[in-house]
């Protein structure tokens, strides 16, 4: 398969973080680069996995510019400016919306800081409606919703309002097999849309996660000799996908070893 | 039948509305049932009271003295809620914090002591009255903003912030929109409180008549019949206006009783 990796879109340097003099991550250190493939547009996707407690969702606020490190930075973009709350997409674990604004309302909040022109907006509002099987629920209240359609429009919401970046945190938690399917199709059609589209899944479900990402980041913390964990997460393993031949693959959760990498996976989980 | 009457017994259970009807007709009938048999000094008969009502609206002029009250009540209302909102959002920034922390504890004061404070500060009974109601609901519902502001997790905040909102259309987006329907309900538990202090503050200033005078005077010559009639007027006034805010909030906030379970 013929591919390059290019100009680095995402850096992250030397990132720590201490919360109550409790050290929850120690320097953390991983860049994305913008994968080219030639005649196609080919965007990245990397599954963010990692024991529970273990200090994802943080190191996924520090990427989003919500949550400023205690030292360290988070470089993005081809310029690789420092990052700053707005340029990343971030679907939170629990899909928050504006509850007292409608569908519409609240899609319309997010276009506005992008979209000046009212009828431009409009249309992509509506554009994003059709896309996301939800344009009968336009004008109900995110209460009356389902799971599953809140959170399509809080993806629907960053998309409006982010550029290129879009980091999910627990994306297949509390879905069923379908949806999961199709949400992860969805994520594979954001992120082909554009060459620097990259979506970073936080996750607890390897498998699918595994699926539809082109790198793995497993993050986990040392341990002593005595086998007790030293604090300080960090990005322990980084798996390279393409480079095994399991990336972009339609029916990946049949090739032997695609079960392989996952079994390498969770063995690793052991000791983290 | 056993079935049914069964799940009203079982918390947070479901029940059909003519099951609850009915329930709330029993109970009722129940309750005067046993307030006609009790041969009790101290409760007069519903009879008695419904004279002593007759008589109030007749010869005491009730019907202008509860105006009085009621829009003492409304405008103590309006003016407190318009000082306390404001107070209470002015909380999110750092500079006001200590303000709305000291005013809500105002609440631990008595208004009788403050009469005299707000009788040199104040020209008239009645903006003596309108003070004074004011400064007793402003410290109530200062209180209960406060801990509403206080209480907004973490992520509705990061929501906004990726949505690329300054701090100005945070505050405007998540507080004070968002927080909308839990004023309406501050306004509810509030006004009841202003309610029952009514009657105390028109006590300490009665030259222009009011609820708390004709109650006190009735009081004083020992009309238990009369006072029990006041007391029922007012509760049922009460009643009527709570009732009035919540039909306000439905109207205006219909989202907000599309989480509570029915
Ligand atoms: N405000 C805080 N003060 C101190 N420690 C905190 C604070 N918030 C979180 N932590 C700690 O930071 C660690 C990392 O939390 P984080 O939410 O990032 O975990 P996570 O990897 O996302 O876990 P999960 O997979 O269960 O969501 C946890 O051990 C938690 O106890
Ligand atoms: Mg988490």
């Amino acid at each position: 398969m013929e591919y390059s990796k290019n100009e680095c879109i995402l850096k992250i340097d030397n990132v720590s973080l201490t919360l109550d003099s409790k050290i929850i991550l120690q320097n953390v250190n991983a860049e994305i680069k913008n994968i080219v493939r030639p005649g196609m547009t080919q965007g990245q996707v990397v599954g963010f996995l990692g024991p529970s407690g273990v200090g994802k969702t943080k190191l996924f606020e520090i990427m989003a510019g919500l949550l400023k490190p205690t030292s360290g930075n988070v470089f993005v973009g081809e310029a690789q400016k420092p990052v700053a709350p707005g340029r990343m997409g971030v679907v939170q674990q629990n899909y928050p919306l504006f509850h007292h604004r409608t569908v519409m309302g609240n899609l319309e909040i997010a276009a506005k800081k992008t979209i000046s022109d009212s009828q431009k907006r409009k249309d992509k509002i509506f554009e994003m409606l059709d896309r996301f099987h939800l344009r009968q629920h336009a004008n109900m209240y995110p209460a009356q919703l389902s799971g599953g359609q809140k959170q399509r429009i809080a993806i629907a919401q960053q998309l409006l309002c982010s550029d290129n970046f879009l980091l999910m945190d627990e994306p297949f938690s509390g879905l069923d097999i379908n949806m999961v399917d199709e949400v992860s199709e969805m994520i594979c059609e954001i992120s082909n849309a554009h060459e620097h589209n990259t979506i970073i899944i936080v996750s607890h479900d390897i498998v699918s996660t595994a699926a539809i990402s082109d790198t793995l980041w497993i993050m986990g913390r040392d341990r002593d000799a005595q086998n007790n964990i030293i604090p300080g997460a960090k990005i322990k393993h980084t798996f390279d996908l393409i480079e095994r031949g399991l990336a972009w693959q339609p029916d990946i959760k049949k090739i032997p070893a695609f079960n392989e990498l996952i079994n390498e996976v969770r063995d690793l989980f052991l000791y983290l | 039948m056993l079935t049914q009457i069964k799940p009203l017994f079982i918390p947070n259970s479901r029940n059909n509305r003519s099951v609850i009807t009915l329930m709330i007709v029993l109970q009722v009938v129940v309750f005067l049932v046993i307030w006609f048999a009790s041969k009790s000094t101290i409760f007069p008969t519903p009879v008695e009271i419904i004279k002593a009502l007759g008589r109030l609206f007749e010869e005491q002029n009730l019907a202008y003295e509860l105006w009085t009250s009621t829009w003492l009540c409304i405008k103590a209302m309006g003016i407190a809620i318009i000082i306390s909102l404001l107070i209470a959002y002015a909380t999110v920034i750092p500079f006001f914090k200590p303000i709305g922390f000291l005013i809500s504890k105002g609440r631990f004061l008595t208004l009788v002591g403050l009469s005299f404070v707000f009788t040199q500060m104040t020209s008239g009974s009645s903006s003596l009255k309108t003070s004074l109601m004011v400064f007793g609901i402003t410290v109530f519902f200062v209180t209960a903003m406060v801990s509403i502001i206080q209480s907004v997790p973490k992520y509705e905040f990061y929501h906004a912030r990726t949505l690329r909102m300054n701090e100005w259309q945070v505050v405007w987006e998540i507080i004070v929109l968002g927080r909308l329907d839990q004023v309406f309900e501050v306004i509810r538990q509030t006004f009841a409180i202003s309610w029952t202090m009514l009657t105390l503050v028109e006590g300490i200033s009665r030259s222009e008549g009011g609820i708390g005078p004709l109650l006190l005077n009735q009081q004083k010559y020992l009309h238990l019949d009369a006072v029990f009639a006041i007391q029922f007027v007012i509760l049922l006034i009460g009643i009527l206006l709570d009732w009035g805010i919540g039909q306000m909030k439905e109207f205006f906030l219909p989202y907000s009783s599309l989480t509570v379970e029915k």
